[in-house]
């Protein structure tokens, strides 16, 4: 996937290169130009499976996940905020302390200090944090090159870092580094893609598009451009990675009159079956006793007779949105449509219906060890559009 | 749980153990060098939990399918550790031998383990402490022994070892010395609970996990 550099460039003829721009161009002009309604027309072209040979994939993430406007001509100024709104979360949180300037507080401001104001302090405690997110950064798709690059670790270090001291009450959870890879991906696959377009001759683009192609695409703003979607991604996908325990719902009517709860006639007998009163397990049993039961009732009776619960395998499913059951490039397919459809990821619980339901006949054949062993390593697929059309029919039957 | 059938005086037992400690330790290396006889400095970090089997034929008369659940380091928050620790009958505590901040959270393992998971008879599983990435250590092995037998002796570890994935270091020792101790464990059942309410129990179980027929 990797771009072979310049060289490859300066072979072509220069026909084939205006070509290459013609093209680039008129996808651009096929995505972005002259819809009333953008979104309606992206989503038609996700579900038609065009995204994948799309040179502007990132940018239509983008849009799906709001991190850009529906009207092209607002981009500039959009992403001119989104990138000084993340230089000042950088400067807040990335500090070093100044160890060259004399500190007007020196009872306050040395590196022995347990003042809570201490920058030193902070810096001490924001060390083990960066620790933990190094780690794994470090292990984050350790068979592709590009994240062994040290500006690409370094960029998904700032990030996460940022990420979690802008939201203490979750702070870094692992897990996130792999929901970030992507993204910096696609940007950087995007990025390389103008880069040799513009390399092969003038954009022959109208005046006014021009420097909104040119602003989308600029390498120095990666890392900004990537927080910004990491946010917005992490919006929907944060209440799964949380660790508060949530209140159990009260029944609606004693709720209203204050009456005493009613014991319940068939309480779960082992409550350490359900798991903690996390988002993540309500969800989980949810898709599990709902969605699983409703669609195919046989699977589900197996896997619960097997007392296979879904917080075992379904936990890594749903936190790296199915990052580690597919390919990168058949992961970026699923990811395309689960944005497309919604950026609350509505999508998630059917895609895990429907990779329950495609595998259902080697799991009804399998006692505990060999169901286990198949959803913690899920088998490969044909064809991943065989997953997301089942997806889409579990959620909206026609 | 344990479930032994026997089958002309030959015994199979299936036994669910856990690996645990904090983030980035080497728990998935201990594991896929145990299992697998492999190292490699590329795996992914652990989201939730992992699962790996192994057969191990202990002696002439002795098969035992071992369920190894790699961990999360960081699942120790949230409770999820009270859904993965059930009907495990052995663990072993991880730290990394180079990071004192890993070493310190071992008692926090410890504390989460003994209050959320005990054998049928109440006491607490046994739990063998690792100190792993001893090949990266400049003294090549923990400096104080006494100290950490007595830690052990305190904190009611049934042993600990000095490992390295890497190197291959004492992994498959300590796994003998917890497969050992389990074994114990499950022949003083046999002992102490022939009556046919247990029998009745055990068939019970049978049909539940019938992964070991």
């Amino acid at each position: 996937m990797e771009s072979n550099g310049t060289s490859a460039v300066s072979d072509l003829s220069h026909d084939t290169k205006q070509a290459g721009v013609n093209s680039y161009v008129e996808q651009w002009n096929d995505y972005f130009e002259g819809h009333e309604n953008l979104i309606e027309y992206l989503k038609y072209k996700t579900y038609s499976h065009s995204l994948r040979r799309c040179h502007f994939r990132s940018v239509c993430w983008r849009i799906f996940l709001h991190c850009l406007p529906h009207n092209t001509s607002e981009w500039p100024a959009a992403l001119v905020k989104s990138r000084a709104e993340y230089d000042v979360i950088k400067e807040r949180n990335i500090t070093i302390p100044n160890s060259e300037k004399q500190p007007s507080n020196i009872e306050v401001e040395n590196p022995l200090s347990q003042n809570d104001d201490s920058t030193w302090l902070q810096y001490f405690r924001d060390k083990e944090l960066r620790n933990d997110i190094e780690r794994d950064v470090r292990r984050t798709f350790p068979e592709m090159d590009y994240f062994s690059k040290e500006d690409v670790r370094h960029a998904m270090e700032n990030i996460l870092f940022c990420y979690a001291r802008e939201h203490t009450n979750l702070s870094y959870r692992q897990g996130m580094h792999e929901l970030l890879a992507p993204i910096l991906f696609v940007l950087h696959c995007d990025l390389q893609g103008a880069f040799h377009t513009q390399e092969m001759g003038e954009l022959p683009l109208p005046t006014f598009f021009r420097p909104i192609i040119q602003t989308v695409f600029q390498q120095k703003y990666l890392e900004n451009d990537a927080y910004t979607m990491f946010c917005q991604l992490m919006r929907s996908t944060n209440p799964w990675y949380s660790i508060n325990e949530i209140e159990p719902e009260l029944p609606l009517e004693c709720a209203k009159n204050n009456d005493p709860i009613p014991t319940v006639p068939f309480q779960p007998s082992e409550e350490n079956n359900a798991g903690p009163p996390l988002e993540i397990t309500n969800k989980l049993n949810r898709i599990h006793n709902d969605l699983l039961a409703t669609y195919d009732h046989e699977l589900y009776y197996h896997i619960s007779r097997l007392e296979i619960i879904p917080q075992v395998y379904g936990l890594r499913w749903v936190r790296l949105l199915f990052g580690r059951e597919f390919d990168l490039q058949d992961l970026l397919v699923l990811w395309d449509t689960m944005f497309a459809d919604s950026s609350a990821l509505d999508l998630v619980d059917y895609i895990f219906v429907a990779l329950m339901v495609n595998i259902r006949e080697q799991l009804l054949a399998a006692d505990y060890c060999t169901c286990m062993r198949i959803l913690m390593k899920y088998p490969p697929i044909e064809d991943i559009f065989d997953i997301v059309h089942l997806a889409i029919y579990y959620r909206d039957p026609k | 749980g344990i479930i032994a059938t026997m089958t002309e005086q030959r015994k199979e037992y299936l036994f669910k153990v856990l690996v645990i400690g904090e983030l980035g330790v080497g728990k998935t290396s201990v594991i896929k060098r145990y299992v697998h006889q492999i190292f490699s400095q590329h795996y992914r970090a652990t989201i939730g939990v992992d699962f790996a089997l192994k057969v191990v034929h202990w002696d002439g008369e002795t098969l035992i399918r071992l369920q190894l659940w790699d961990i999360a380091g960081q699942e120790r928050f949230g409770n999820m550790t009270r859904v993965y620790y059930r009907e495990a009958v052995g663990a072993f505590i991880v730290f990394d031998a180079t990071r004192a901040s890993t070493f310190e959270a071992v008692n926090k393992w410890k504390n989460d383990l003994d209050n959320k998971v005990t054998l049928p008879d109440g006491r607490n599983i046994p739990t063998v402490l690792l100190g792993n990435k001893i090949d990266q250590m400049r003294g090549g092995l923990l400096s104080n022994k006494q100290q950490m037998d007595n830690y052990c002796d305190e904190k009611g570890f049934v042993a600990w070892f000095e490992t390295s994935a890497k190197a291959n270091i004492n992994i498959d020792e300590a796994a003998k010395y917890l497969i050992d101790k389990i074994l114990d464990n499950e022949r003083s059942y046999s002992r102490n609970l022939p009556d046919p309410e247990a029998l009745e129990l055990n068939k019970d179980d049978d049909e539940k996990s019938g992964c070991c027929r």
